[in-house]
């Protein structure tokens, strides 16, 4: 699998308050990774950062194998970003909008524009600055998916849609997720639309990325364990992020479930029960 | 044609979710032998998923037997010995008596008044056939 | 790309009739009588379309997409060659010969690469004082400047300067710095002629320079001051008053703003007195510029201002302090009349002033020139009221329509200054002129009073 984005050491300062540090990250083709985080932890500013849009003090960064601040005009055309703000020119109509931004690229999907503007009803003559936060998104989204790019990055892109438009910008991106060449970032605070579509979860906390995984093995290993033992019976749980002992037992969340332990714990008779957490609770956890 | 249920906020990976699910409608008999599956596309469009996630529970099925790929046709309901069909339904009934019985400990109930209690239901869903017949 | 550069069809329109003019006069014209004209309008037409499109490149080059498109510098840089290259084919047309054509190309190159750095870093806007104030130290160095020498060294430092200049503009499709000022302009760019104001009133107060935080704090405590005065002692405020703080801007023309025109008037003043009076006609053109800033300042910053309160305003009226009949509209418009008076009253004692000082009007001048500024402030008072009251937005066109009346108010006025005319008010069409936009005032502000009696 190549190595679409690779991140080494990036540090990032934002008036003499670290922000990032030395943050590493690799995400390869095919991923669509979520990127969890708190509010004002920096995901736009790593976002922004890979894609050269905000300076940085140190690290190296590439995509598609080249480095990040001397991308080729063919590497920047397979790349969509959408942004959290929009700083589209405001008195543009949407529709001229969209023939300048495709005046820039050799490849556009012209059926892609025409089907989401039907789809989403997205009035062409209407300025920016007239649409509803909701539509700017959505046409925010149709000008990065237009020309057929093989890396998304998406800054909380569901934010100013309701339901029924979250649930549509994500069939949009489960039908491009298909063609397995597609890789996809997005940050988001709603961690039910990542369970959805992404496979892997990162989650920055500290200015580092603190854990990054699979979401599926997530799942299996991020999880409630209650023991059941008499108080006096100290048992160890590996790799405990939060415990508690109380009188018939001990109950904890751990970061991963090891399988050896449990197979011992067995053999020991101990009662073990896992309960698995929903990834809101999970990221909770982690952060916590 | 939306068969599947899948609950993207709970604990339980998506895929194990479905695989747990399409394990159940296999060995009740809900799919037929050879019967084709829905493809993975379709799937993942119905329940709007990560294809991927639908990828992996079909793999897993077909893994332990339960689904074979057909060039052209896609994920099959694979035909097997009766015994074994059998075998693995034993063993997921077994699954579910093994925590029958770690509930009923907790409660402080002993293994003997669960067998009792499940003789005494097996004995009213008779009276209950014999009855209506 | 283009249609973002030139965007905006009053411009584009003016400029293109101004081309016209130029081709029209070329075409007429028997002898060189006009060339001076002749170069002032294309030079005056072309700088308007470089200063137009300088002032839209940072949406362009400071957007974050830039960083992403595909050859966004190369195109860009295309686009900006071909729209000088097209606004010179009049140039072409116009001048009488190849060395003033190959010295207004240079001109030109050189005009635009100011007015861009200016947009960048405003430390390059001392370029327009500088140019403003060289006639005077020229003089006195007694340095004479031959029109035919200066076009003929323009001409041939062209190739110099096309090479610089083409340095400067790879260096401009990838610029991106200096955000914070330039994010400011982008805020006034963003959004049309008639909210340009509005922007700048929601820059955080922190992000603002220390002098404008220090103008705006000032400009505002006066009105606490009068507000808490008025509390202090149980006396209520008039209603003109309430409206007249409801519309406070950062941006106003308030009581600092007469005190550092007055200050600097009479520093003006002081000097024109000290120095020896043949030099005084080189205070003109500045002398020239300081009705235009004023009302630029005092009147069309008034309507954006109000413009952009409609909503607010709107608010006010259904207060129980102006349930009486009408009462909101009279206070209102006793608001604008009274700031407007104001303002075109010290206008007057301004140009009074410094005609007494530096002597570039007459008696007869000064009358007619009064008369011309108050048909102005009828006429515009008039469009202004009517774009207030409208339910659409007429921001745009009132706000370009004041600018150009204002244009053409000043190019009258030079002209007048010129020819000797005499008074105005003896003549027929001018009476008229004053008749109507006294009836239009008037007609105005009774649609006005109206607009609220049936609300």
């Amino acid at each position: 699998m190549t190595c679409i984005v690779n991140v080494k050491g990036l540090t990032k300062s934002y008036k003499n308050q670290p922000v990032l540090k030395e943050l590493n990250l690799q995400i390869e083709q095919g991923d669509v990774v979520g990127l969890l985080g708190k509010n004002g932890a920096g995901k736009s500013t790593l976002l922004k950062s890979l894609l050269n849009i905000s300076d940085i003090d140190s690290g190296e960064i590439s995509i598609f194998g080249e480095q990040y601040n001397q991308l080729s005009s063919k590497s920047k055309a397979r790349i969509g970003y959408v942004p959290q703000e929009n700083d589209e020119i405001s008195w543009l109509s949407v529709k001229d909008l969209i023939n300048f931004r495709k005046q820039f690229y050799a490849v556009w999907s012209d059926e892609k524009v025409t089907e989401l503007i039907g789809r989403w009803e997205i009035d062409l003559t209407k300025k920016i600055a007239e649409l509803s936060p909701g539509q700017v998104q959505r046409v925010l989204i149709i000008l990065a998916l237009a020309p057929m790019p093989e890396l998304l990055i998406f800054d909380e892109p569901a934010a100013s849609l309701d339901p029924a438009g979250r649930r549509d910008f994500l069939k949009e991106i489960l039908a491009l997720v298909s063609d397995e060449n597609i890789t996809v970032i997005f940050s988001t605070h709603i961690t039910s639309d990542l369970e959805r579509i992404a496979n892997k979860v990162a989650v920055l906390d500290k200015g580092q990325i603190c854990y990054f995984n699979d979401l599926d093995i997530t799942k299996e290993n991020v999880v409630q364990l209650t023991v059941h033992c008499q108080e006096e019976q100290h048992i160890a749980i590996p790799h405990l992020l939060r415990g508690k002992t109380f009188s018939k037992g001990q109950h904890g969340i751990v970061s991963q479930l090891d399988q050896a332990w449990l197979a011992q714990m067995q053999e020991q008779a101990i009662e073990v029960t896992v309960t698995p957490m929903g990834l809101e609770d999970i990221f909770l956890e982690l952060t916590a | 044609m939306q068969q599947f249920v899948i609950s993207p906020s709970s604990g339980i990976p998506i895929y194990k979710q479905l695989y747990s699910q399409i394990e159940r409608m296999v060995l009740s008999g809900y799919f037929s032998v050879d019967q084709r599956l829905p493809s993975v596309r379709q799937v993942a469009n119905d329940l709007d998923v990560n294809p991927m996630t639908v990828s992996k529970a079909y793999g897993l099925l077909e893994e332990r037997g339960y689904l074979t790929r057909l060039r052209g046709k896609g994920m099959v309901v694979t035909a097997r010995d009766n015994e074994v069909l059998q075998q693995e339904k034993l063993t997921m009934l077994d699954e579910m008596i093994k925590e029958l019985l770690a509930q009923a400990k907790h409660m402080g109930i002993s293994g003997n008044k669960v067998a009792q209690l499940i003789n005494d239901n097996i004995a009213n869903e008779q009276d209950e056939t014999v009855g209506k017949e | 790309m283009a249609n973002i550069l030139l965007h905006g069809w009053w411009v584009k329109v003016f400029v293109a009739l101004l081309w016209v003019i130029a081709i029209a006069i070329r075409f007429t014209m028997h002898d060189d009588s006009r060339e001076d004209l002749l170069f002032t309008i294309i030079a005056f037409s072309n700088f308007l379309l470089y200063l137009m499109v300088a002032m839209r490149l940072p949406l362009l080059t400071h957007s974050k997409m830039a960083i992403l498109l595909p050859n966004f510098s190369q195109k860009l840089k295309q686009v900006l060659l071909v729209i000088f290259g097209v606004s010179l084919l009049p140039t072409l047309l116009v001048l009488p010969d190849a060395v003033t054509w190959l010295a207004f190309i240079s001109i030109s190159i050189l005009s635009t690469l100011i007015f861009v750095a200016m947009i960048y870093q405003p430390i390059y806007q001392i370029f327009i004082w500088l140019l403003i104030l060289m006639p005077l130290p020229m003089e006195l160095l007694d340095i004479s400047l031959n029109k035919e020498k200066l076009f003929t060294t323009l001409a041939w430092l062209l190739p110099l300067i096309i090479w610089f200049s083409y340095a400067l503009l790879n260096k401009l499709v990838n610029y991106r710095g200096n955000q914070k000022h330039v994010s400011k302009i982008i805020a006034t760019m963003n959004v049309s002629m008639g909210k340009t104001l509005a922007v700048q009133e929601n820059i955080p107060f922190s992000d603002r320079t220390k002098l404008a935080q220090w103008w705006a704090n000032s400009h505002f405590s006066y009105y606490r001051k009068l507000i808490s005065a008025a509390s202090n002692t149980s006396q209520q405020l008039s209603n003109r008053k309430l409206i007249e703080i409801s519309c406070q801007s950062a941006n106003s023309f308030g009581v600092n703003a007469y005190v550092v025109w007055s200050v600097g008037i009479s520093l003006l003043c002081v000097l024109g007195l000290v120095i020896d009076e043949s030099y005084h006609h080189f205070f003109t053109p500045m002398v020239t510029l300081i009705p235009a800033m004023i009302i630029g300042t005092g009147s069309i910053t008034l309507f954006q201002i109000i413009q952009c309160k409609k909503s607010y305003l709107a608010r006010l009226t259904i207060l129980p302090r102006f349930k009486q009949h009408n009462s909101f509209a009279r206070a209102f418009l006793a608001y604008v009349f009274y700031n407007q008076a104001m303002l075109y009253c010290f206008i007057a004692l301004l140009l009074a002033v410094t005609a007494r000082v530096f002597g570039h009007i007459n008696l007869t001048i000064y009358i007619n020139l009064i008369l011309i500024l108050l048909v102005y402030c009828f006429v515009t008072i008039s469009i202004m009221l009517f774009a207030w009251r409208a339910v659409q937005d007429y921001g745009n066109p009132v706000v370009w329509l004041m600018l150009i009346g204002f244009i053409c108010t000043i190019v009258f006025a030079t002209n007048m200054a010129s020819s000797g005319m005499p008074l105005l008010i003896f003549d027929g069409v001018f009476q008229t002129l004053l008749v109507t936009s006294l009836l239009l005032i008037t007609f105005s502000s009774y649609q006005y009073l109206q607009y609220f009696t049936k609300r």
